[in-house]
């Protein structure tokens, strides 16, 4: 899943990676970025983070030409009031400005990473500017995809729900579960049909921020214990409670007392009011005798 | 029974609105929900002037379906629709509306019954009684929808339906003590198109139509609401409960009805949500099994989604209809959406 949703296999609008201090999710940030070059025609990388300095430096030592960086890490509230990125500028105006060439058609924004703006700005700032940075306005070309780092202990619960329901896939990165693989992480994947994917996998990562190794961390779970051994209580006993072929025949063919019969169900759908009609069907035991008992009375 | 074939004596009415009916509990004028088993679970169908809120899953697919359902139905009914969404175009949400299913229901019947295993020997007398599925529906109220059919833009566009999307949102809301910015655009729209479409009860017009207003996924962040807390993050911030005393006012006196669906998943604050809900007239909640661990669960197995019914309105009564029972389960097919009542399979061995 992993691998499809950074190839592009699996289109997803805005992602989420959430890392913490003992899992970094950087280096996949970095991946996604790798990926997306090779797919739009620019890739604009904005910086907040105090740490993202070693993302500039990585992005500079891969040396592809379609990345731009915009740093904004310098000055953040814009006190100094430097021209360039700021919590507050509209990312698509800078974009526009900073654009070489005319003719783009796709664009995709990563951002290292979007805790500067939770803790500065409100959470519906936040959502809103994501929201806002996927729709194709304001903007000539098409945004492909955003994709963000997010510091998940940097935040509390509901700040984090209300990002949450703004993405599309949220990544989480979590500890390693095998020593053979660099990373972990959960991923939650909300697809466009409506169905909702979740699954943990170990990966690693190539030099060149490319996915391999992927494997699924399979969840073990409690089963119920399947009672193999439930006694059959009809086995170990002295008289014989099956019934065999003819026996089964002989039993359907009983009548029982409140079955279909033919003229019941006749006197029911012919629905006649205000006539009580009494169909009598006698027995077997019972003793239908045609003369009347009163006439050997001699009165 | 929650079916029942029971119709009053109709003493047909001089200006007698399409698409509604009097409630057979009641003397309320009811409207289609447009799903006819939820009709069949809160009385009959949603009564008119008031405020049905749908609290949403976690990832909001079955909220919005329900949506979609709502609005299909003014579109088959007649009905002007307002439609609104802070999330996404609402103009996309209409492109995805099902399309009806024509055929009468005398087909469905036949259809149906001639799956029956065998003829039953014992209970014979109840053969003839409908199934689980089908429900009893006089045929201008309450229509089937095919969802992998679109329904025609034509009969939409016959509606005239009123959309409110983000940017209009953003563009007209002024700044605003009391409210929400974008809460009293909201009202202030409704309002206008209460007044300018004749639905109000003041006003005297010859041909009454209902107004059903459809407003998709309430509270959620795009509508700058933080989950109920203010800017500052200490205070809770009443924009919403005042938004929906206001909306129900508006309904009361407006032969209109109006549907939201709210995260309220989203709102952690204690007791928010009660007052959320206490400010609407019909409360339900989708509670679905995607991505959760019930997904597991065998009981579960046919459904997508647990039902509740949390509230239901006591309109010039001292009573609220009560459904008889309340666990209801909802399961989506290719072509159809269902609330039943939620059946344990008798397969279960260890229950």
């Amino acid at each position: 899943m992993i691998g499809d949703i950074v190839s592009g296999s699996e289109t997803s609008k805005i992602i989420l990676i959430e890392d913490s201090i003992d899992n970094s999710g950087r280096s996949l940030l970095l991946s996604y970025a790798v990926s997306l070059s090779q797919r739009v025609d620019e890739v604009h990388i904005l910086l907040f983070d105090v740490r993202s300095q070693d993302t500039y430096e990585a992005v500079k030592s891969l040396g592809i030409q379609n990345i731009r960086v915009h740093d904004g890490s310098k000055d953040l509230l814009q006190w100094n009031k430097t021209p360039g990125l700021g919590l507050h500028t509209d990312v698509k105006t800078l974009i526009l400005r900073g654009r070489a060439s005319p003719g783009t058609k796709s664009v995709a924004i990563v951002i290292d990473s979007l805790s500067p703006l939770l803790t500065h700005t409100s959470p519906p700032y936040t959502c809103k500017t994501l929201h806002g940075l996927i729709s194709s306005e304001d903007l000539e070309s098409q945004v492909l995809q955003v994709v963000s780092l997010l510091h998940g202990d940097l935040h509390d619960d509901h700040s984090l729900s209300l990002v949450h329901h703004t993405c599309t896939t949220i990544q989480k990165m979590v500890p390693v579960t095998t020593p053979l693989t660099m990373y972990c992480c959960n991923t939650l994947h909300k697809k466009v049909s409506g169905k909702v994917i979740r699954i943990t996998e170990n990966f690693n990562l190539l030099e060149d921020f490319r996915v391999m190794d992927v494997s699924e961390v399979k969840q073990v779970t409690k089963s119920i214990p399947q009672d193999s051994n439930e006694m059959d209580p009809t086995a170990n006993l002295p008289f014989n409670l099956s019934l065999s072929d003819k026996e089964k025949e002989a039993r359907s063919q009983v009548i029982l007392p409140y079955t279909y019969n033919k003229e019941r169900q006749d006197s029911l759908l012919a629905k006649s009011v205000g006539e009580g009609k009494i169909f009598y069907q006698p027995d077997e035991a019972d003793d239908f005798d045609e003369e009347d008992p009163d006439d050997d009375l001699d009165i | 029974m929650a079916t029942t074939s029971f119709q009053k004596k109709a003493r047909v009415k001089i200006n007698q609105i399409a698409g509604t009916k009097p409630s057979l509990f009641n003397n309320q004028l009811l409207v289609s929900s447009g799903v006819p088993s939820l009709d069949n679970i809160i009385g009959g169908g949603l009564a008119v002037g008031t405020v049905c809120l749908v609290e949403e899953d976690t990832y909001g697919n079955y909220s919005r379906l329900l949506l979609k359902y709502f609005s299909a139905e003014a579109a088959m009914t007649g009905h002007s629709l307002v439609l609104t969404s802070g999330d996404q175009d609402p103009s996309q949400i209409l492109k995805e509306l099902p399309a009806p299913i024509i055929d009468d229901p005398g087909e469905i019947n036949t259809a149906n019954s001639a799956e029956q295993p065998e003829n039953m020997k014992i209970a014979w007398r109840y053969q003839h009684l409908p199934g689980n599925q089908l429900g009893h529906s006089s045929s201008k109220f309450g229509h089937y929808y095919d969802l992998t059919k679109v329904m025609d833009p034509q009969l939409l566009t016959s509606i005239k339906p009123v959309l409110i999307g983000p940017e209009d949102l953003e563009r007209g809301c002024n700044q605003c003590q009391e409210l929400n910015p974008k809460y009293k655009y909201l009202l202030t729209r409704i309002q206008k198109e209460i007044e300018q479409g004749g639905h109000s009860t003041t006003q005297h017009t010859d041909k009454r139509n209902i107004l059903r207003i459809a407003v998709h996924s309430l509270g959620s962040p795009q509508w700058d609401e933080c989950g109920g807390l203010d800017l500052s993050h200490e205070d809770t911030d009443f924009s919403l409960p005042r938004f929906l005393l206001a909306l129900r006012v508006l309904m009361r006196s407006a032969f209109a009805v109006c549907l939201i669906t709210i995260p309220t998943h989203l709102f952690q604050i204690p007791g928010y949500v009660g007052r959320l809900r206490k400010m609407c007239d019909t409360v339900l909640l989708m509670e679905s099994f995607a991505g959760s661990d019930k997904e597991k669960n065998p009981a579960f197995k046919e459904y997508h989604g647990l039902f509740h019914i949390v509230q239901l309105p006591r309109l010039n009564s001292l009573l609220s209809h009560m459904p008889d029972t309340l666990d209801f389960a909802f399961k989506l097919r290719r072509k159809k959406f269902t609330i039943e009542k939620l059946h344990l399979l008798s397969e279960l061995s260890n229950t």
